[in-house]
């Protein structure tokens, strides 16, 4: 097999592993493997990121006001904010679903056409 | 019949106590080292032989890298094979935690907030001090978003931080809760098979399908908690 003491053949063998690291990277990109249960895993991430952003807000508001003494308006102000960023989470959330999405219908467009189908 | 949450319950086995704290060896830690015993002892038998084709266990090791190694090339990117073991190890972690609790009289610990909160904690603190590494006090230009106009400033970093500061709490609330949530309805269900005599019949279909179902979830939460955290990485690598 490969002789222990060349050690050129260690840098034959880390270009090798280079060239099919790249070319790897390569081929995944174009067939673009399907991740499992598609949507699923995305879909129970939102409901939680909504609740999450307000848990937050409320925890932040209430430490505030126990702090400088101004209940209940610091606590009214960061209940809003982190409304506003469990939204922010959850559109994101969307967002990728949808850019996602996109992308394999545009796979699918692309697909049929190669196949000569109208 | 035994409470439906009777199975949550933290037991002593080896009670230990070092200088006023109580680090007891529980019916928790018991399944968490065998899970790290169980996960690492697959992965180590199945890697060792190196077989052309692989026996049983080289192919469950040889399919686990191969899902973990796809999701970081498909969610980083090359740039991600750095992270690969902590993510490999976390995943691992979890799924193995999660199948261990779908054997009967298993002990749960990913139904625990504490346990899912400290390893949301260790991947938000590990993404923060990475993001600082990275870029230094650049790393504050995440929580601008990109495009707003300087007046709504005010208002839109402190939204942006609470995304940020709330993505601990979703990670971790998410998994203890699906688990949590999974095996009280199991232990409820299954608890009306003995009192409804012949028609016990039904809930028992109902909970083996319900087993089935919680073996998918087993499996996804892991897999969730894990494209987070990849999802994490490259937010504090990339900055949008």
């Amino acid at each position: 097999m490969t002789e222990p003491d060349r050690p050129d053949s260690l840098d034959a063998l880390n270009e090798r592993l280079r060239d099919a690291r790249a070319r790897r990277t390569a081929g995944e990109r174009d067939k673009k493997r399907k991740t499992p249960l598609g949507d699923f895993g995305p879909a129970v991430r939102v409901a939680v990121d909504l609740v999450a952003g307000i848990a937050v807000g409320v925890f932040i508001g209430w430490l505030l006001d126990r702090w400088l003494g101004t209940a209940p308006w610091l606590f009214l102000v960061f209940f809003l904010l982190g409304a506003a960023g469990g939204i922010t989470n959850v559109m994101r959330t969307a967002l990728q679903i949808e850019s996602k999405a996109k992308e394999a219908r545009l796979e699918n467009r692309d697909s049929d056409g190669k196949n000569g189908t109208p | 019949m035994a409470s439906p949450l009777k199975q949550f319950e933290i037991s002593t086995l080896v009670p230990i106590e070092v200088g006023g704290v109580d680090i007891s060896f529980t019916n928790s830690s018991l399944f968490m080292t065998l899970t790290v015993l169980i996960g690492g002892g697959v992965i180590a038998l199945g890697a060792s032989r190196g077989a052309m084709v692989p026996g049983r266990l080289q192919a469950i090791s040889e399919l686990i890298y191969e899902f973990i190694a796809g999701l970081i090339r498909e969610t980083i990117g090359p740039e991600g094979r750095r992270y690969f073991p902590i993510i490999f190890s976390l995943f691992m972690f979890i799924l193995v935690g999660n199948m261990l609790g779908m054997i009967p009289y298993a002990f749960t610990f990913t139904s625990h907030i504490i346990v899912t909160f400290v390893l949301a904690a260790v991947v938000f603190i590990g993404v923060t001090i990475l993001g600082f590494a990275r870029h230094g006090f650049h790393f504050f230009s995440f929580f601008v978003p990109p495009g707003a106009p300087v007046w709504m400033w005010p208002l839109l970093i402190p939204i942006e931080v609470i995304s940020y500061l709330s993505r601990p709490i979703s990670l971790s609330v998410r998994l203890f809760a699906n688990m949590l949530a999974g095996h009280t309805m199991l232990k409820v269900i299954a608890g009306f098979v003995a009192s409804l005599s012949v028609f016990g019949v039904l809930p028992l279909a109902l909970v083996v399908a319900l087993t089935g179902l919680e073996l998918l979830i087993a499996f996804l939460q892991a897999y969730v908690f894990t494209i987070l955290t990849c999802l994490y990485i490259k937010d504090a690598l990339d900055l949008h």
